[in-house]
């Protein structure tokens, strides 16, 4: 005898007992079953105690169902309904908009479990549950949460066909097939309404804006704030080249720059809306050479205004996706948006890799890239000025001032680390460069910065993202948080601005990746213990889902007005408007509609060959003035022919059909004799032709 | 559920002379829906079977229907506002799995064969629940959650499996005593969703008895009458096993006079009535009763006598008011009785 393993022991046990409960019980249990599908990805996002509430109704009525105990009063829900309430308010000091909404969904769906006590009571349950799902949608919209709440809504679907058996109930694996049938079929409804749905250029009404779960890059940094990015995979954007890619290492995508620096973080110059409209806040003197760069950008939302582009871009591009946001080029070349991105967004944009931009001469505009908080950090500002003094001791200028700093790096021993510990206290660049030498780009390129502005030469941070890795599956160019970077620029009278990279004279594989796998770069999913092989699976998958995650992105997230319009242009509507488009989306419906029933219609009629035959046998003998139900056997029709007034020869043949099909039915089990019975059932037919049921004499007379 | 209150039952009671035997009178048509139903009732011929096909079957939203189209519009709301394409396919999704339900849910009823089975002599008294019997073939389809009612009495829900037909009491509280038609009888399904309502109604072209609510507790039986009324003659009614002559069946002999258990072999035979040990017979007057009675409890006690008379060994016989069911025993007897006093006041009313 085989032993079973215990943990397979206790699932059977587990099985046994689920199918040993009442089935109100069981019809229970898998609706909290779909409600904690639905909630479990929400559980991310909101506040620890509606997890835990929520969680523990589900389960408190989980253990009510499976012991049969009674449901707790009403005054109860009612005060745990004012706990729910009151802990929103405390939280988020309003009960609407989204994550207060989203708390108390939750938490009713579990409340309102507790109160519905019988199986027709439940469709608030229902109606909740679909909001929940939809609510997944707030906070991702990615392939892997679609098939997540595809799975939820089939769970729903199938509670509420549970809740609509009075009588009996099919089998669990039946009751699914109808749910897969509902939404198969009912899944070209959902495409044409996709499709033609009108899209309206903005919300309704106005979002409130959350600046909670922004990613990526943000416009203020400290040292460790672009380390923390190093380890997240996500991806930050992916990028279609147009024609030839430039190397790897000269994609630099700027994001933003940073110039003024209070001694622990480095920030932008404000952005005023009067200058850029005024025309003040322009790049000058952008001079560009060679060939251009394009490409298309798809931008997944940041929560923040920022637009990544490789140097030089050409000018602000126009953005698909995020309604009424535009974009504006500053004179830093950064690129910056008028609403924080927060729908997946994509613009075409053509970059000048040689290029050359700034003013040619010093400029009082130039004062704030010099700017450096005074009594900080004494000896960077002391071996800055003695940079400055050797180098004009040389007869050199602002570049052979950039060149010692970047070969003192080089030289010396600084290491490269993700985890250099933190750096404390006013003189930090202090420590990093005369202590520790330990660091990560950002503590590479503000310590470049700041020796630079103590020589005399303007210097900022510029922050955004280097590199990129192609997807082998797809072929896009996808950029990942793990890519973010600070690297610097300088000003060189009669150049303009130019740029370093410090962290590249310490560690070239920071720069120069080709060549090298994701594996020996970095743990992969933190699994560090992995061997290479498995390294190499997981990258596989993680290109695999990548490339499925794009195509997601491009044909359904990127669906909007631009689109629309599109599609619509080619179905030949030059100009939808509102009537057009609704018509076309009423006449696409019902046709839809229709030919959904045609099927099912259809679908009805293959009724069993026995069944067919016996029904046209009755309509004949129903015309003949014989009343037959669908009830009777053939052998009580038999008794009612032999009295009836028909001619006796009429009435000989159609009981020795009737017999043939008695016995056929119970012969039928013989499988065997399938052919056979073919046969036997087209001579039944052809007899059948042939049968005239005229009148006796008897029933004549 | 399946029982109306009580009291409801005493409302609808009619007093003699004021009701058909075709039935209640259908209400004036106020309400639509009542418009609806007479016009319904009018595409159904009454009859011993129907088919549920396409002109008879209804199909409507529910309550829940409309709430769940409210919460897409919710949905939809959000989905614009928040721009989420996924918002949209949700509810697109569940909109289009509404409108396949919608097929679903009509194909549930179309195609079922309904047929009625007239009823056998069940006794059934007033306020008493007849098992209307009922026959359902399912051609082609598993048909889940069938609900069936009988007039406004509760829902009674059955599935009926595949080419299968399906036996079905459907219990249904007469309202008043008399030869009442059957219900109107409704047949829903909400299945799969609980979005739809598809739904038929029909009325099987039969009758069934109901005879008045015997008192109880049951009354004692009146004196015997031991006066022997001209012209009458009297009958015979109880047989010893071996006291009787037997004789050939001859035509006109009462059918329960014949011995059956000879009748397989021989012609048939009877018992041979002795008039000499004829028993008194015994009448259950309507004019015995207390005058201040009313209508129905005279009724009441009237059928509790005969119930308890055609225990008893002697024929007996029925006096109404304008009606006299001559004294007898046996089955049949009893019958003509019950149905004499169901159907008392009422008119047309065919006894036999």
């Amino acid at each position: 005898m085989q032993t079973i393993p215990p943990p397979l022991r206790t699932t059977t046990r587990w099985l046994a007992h689920l199918r040993g409960l009442p089935r109100d019980a069981r019809d229970t249990l898998f609706l909290l079953a779909v409600a904690a599908i639905t909630l479990v990805p929400l559980a991310g996002h909101l506040p620890g105690w509606a997890v835990a509430g929520s969680g523990g109704l589900l389960a408190w009525r989980a253990v009510l169902a499976g012991r049969g105990r009674p449901l707790p009063s009403r005054w109860w829900l009612a005060l745990l309904l004012i706990l729910g309430v009151a802990g929103a308010l405390l939280q988020f000091h309003t009960i609407f908009g989204r994550d207060p909404g989203i708390t108390l969904v939750s938490l009713l769906l579990g409340l309102k479990a507790l109160e519905t006590r019988n199986r027709r009571d439940a469709y608030v349950l229902f109606y909740l549950g679909f909001f929940g799902v939809s609510a997944n949608f707030l906070y991702s919209q990615s392939a892997l949460t679609a098939g997540w709440m595809l799975l939820a809504t089939a769970g729903w679907i199938t509670a509420l066909i549970n809740a609509n058996l009075p009588a009996g109930e099919p089998p669990l694996r039946q009751r699914l097939w109808l749910t897969t049938k509902l939404l198969a079929f009912g899944t070209p409804a959902m495409v044409v309404l996709f499709l033609l749905f009108p899209r309206f250029a903005g919300p309704l009404w106005a979002l409130p804006s959350s600046a909670s779960n922004a990613t990526g890059l943000s416009d203020q940094m400290d040292a460790g704030s672009i380390a923390s990015l190093a380890r997240d995979d996500s991806v930050a954007f992916r990028v279609e080249f147009l024609g030839p890619r430039p190397p790897e290492r000269e994609l630099y995508w700027r994001g933003p720059v940073l110039t003024h620096f209070n001694g622990r973080q480095w920030s932008p110059l404000p952005v005023s809306p009067q200058a850029i409209s005024a025309g003040l806040d322009q790049p000058r003197n952008v001079r560009t050479e060679g060939p251009g760069v394009r490409y298309a950008v798809t931008l997944q939302p940041s929560q923040q205004p920022f637009i990544f582009a490789l140097d030089a871009a050409e000018g602000a591009p126009v953005l698909d996706g995020q309604a009424q946001t535009d974009v504006t080029q500053l004179a830093n070349l950064e690129l910056r948006a008028s609403r924080p991105i927060t729908r997946l967004t994509r613009y075409d944009i053509t970059s000048y890799p040689r290029f050359s931009y700034g003013p040619r001469r010093l400029s009082p505009r130039l004062k704030a890239d010099l700017q450096l908080p005074s009594g900080d950090n004494p000896r960077t500002v002391a071996l800055g000025e003695r940079f400055a003094r050797q180098a004009q001791a040389d007869g050199g200028g602002p570049p052979q001032v950039a060149q010692a700093v970047l070969q003192m790096f080089r030289r010396e021993p600084f290491h490269y680390s993700l985890n250099p510990g933190a750096y404390p206290g006013r003189n930090q660049i202090d420590d990093f460069l005369f202590d520790r030498r330990v660091g990560f780009c950002e503590h590479y390129a503000q310590a470049f910065v700041v020796l630079l502005r103590a020589a005399g030469i303007p210097a900022r941070i510029v922050t955004g993202y280097q590199g990129g890795r192609e997807n082998p599956i797809d072929h896009t160019w996808v950029v990942r948080q793990s890519d973010a970077h600070a690297w610097a620029e300088y000003w060189v009278a009669g150049r303009g601005w130019l740029r370093a990279d410090p962290t590249a004279m310490v560690d070239p594989s920071r720069i120069d990746r080709s060549g090298q796998t994701l594996a020996a770069r970095e743990p992969l999913l933190g699994i560090a213990a992995l061997g290479p092989r498995d390294a190499a699976l997981l990258l596989r998958l993680r290109n695999l889902s990548d490339a499925l995650n794009n195509a997601w992105n491009q044909w359904v997230l990127d669906y909007g007005q631009t689109r629309q319009s599109n599609l619509l242009r080619r179905l030949g509507m030059a100009q939808p408007n509102w009537a057009q488009l609704s018509a076309l989306a009423v006449a696409a419906l019902s046709l839809a509609v229709s030919l959904m029933g045609l099927l099912l219609v259809w679908e009805r009629r293959k009724t069993d060959p026995w069944d067919a035959t016996y029904a046209a046998l009755r309509a004949r003998l129903s015309q003949a003035g014989i009343t037959c139900a669908p009830s009777d056997a053939p052998a009580a029709l038999a008794a009612r022919l032999r009295r009836s007034a028909l001619a006796p020869a009429a009435v000989t043949e159609a009981c020795a059909l009737l017999d043939a099909l008695e016995r056929w039915r119970y012969a039928r089990a013989d499988t065997d004799q399938a052919r056979t019975q073919r046969q036997h059932l087209r001579q039944l037919r052809r007899r059948m032709a042939r049968l005239r049921l005229q009148p006796g004499l008897a029933g004549q007379s | 559920m399946s029982k109306p209150a009580a009291s409801t039952l005493e409302a609808r009671r009619l007093g003699p002379g004021r009701r058909t035997a075709s039935g209640p009178r259908p209400p004036a048509p106020n309400s639509l829906r009542e418009r609806f139903g007479r016009w319904a009732l009018a595409r159904h011929e009454p009859g011993v079977q129907t088919l549920l096909g396409h002109r008879n079957v209804y199909i409507l939203p529910t309550r829940a229907g409309w709430f769940f189209a409210l919460t897409l519009l919710v949905l939809l709301v959000a989905a614009i506002n928040y721009q989420l394409n996924l918002g949209y396919l949700l509810t697109f999704l569940l909109a289009g799995s509404a409108l396949v339900s919608l097929h679903i849910t009509h194909n549930n009823v179309r195609g079922l064969t309904l047929a009625a089975r007239m009823p056998d002599d069940a006794q059934l008294y007033a306020g008493q629940a007849a098992a209307l019997r009922l026959q359902l073939h399912s051609p082609g389809r598993q048909r889940w959650g069938l609900q069936l009612a009988a007039g406004r009495q509760g829902w009674h829900a059955l599935d009926v499996g595949r080419d299968a037909t399906a036996d079905f009491a459907l219990p249904w509280t007469p309202p008043a005593r008399g030869h009442q038609p059957w219900p109107t009888l409704r047949i829903e399904s909400r299945y799969p969703l609980g979005l739809w309502r598809a739904w038929s109604v029909w009325r099987p072209g039969a009758a069934l008895w109901v005879y008045p609510q015997p008192e109880n507790p049951p009354p004692p039986l009146p004196a015997q009458h031991q006066v022997r009324r001209e012209g009458q003659v009297p009958t015979r009614q109880v047989f010893g096993d071996e006291l009787d002559e037997l004789r050939p069946y001859r035509r006109g002999d009462p059918l329960r006079h014949v011995v059956w258990k000879k009748a397989a072999s021989d012609d048939l035979v009877v018992r041979a009535a002795t008039p000499a040990t004829a028993q008194p017979e015994r009448w259950l007057d309507w004019s015995d009763l207390p005058a201040a009675q009313p209508l129905e409890a005279r009724l009441s006690r009237l059928c509790a006598w005969v119930l308890a008379a055609a225990q008893a060994p002697q024929p007996y016989g029925l006096r109404l008011p304008g009606r006299n069911v001559p004294p007898g025993h046996g089955p049949a007897h009893a019958r003509r009785c019950l149905r004499t006093l169901a159907g008392y006041g009422l008119t047309d009313t065919a006894v036999d």
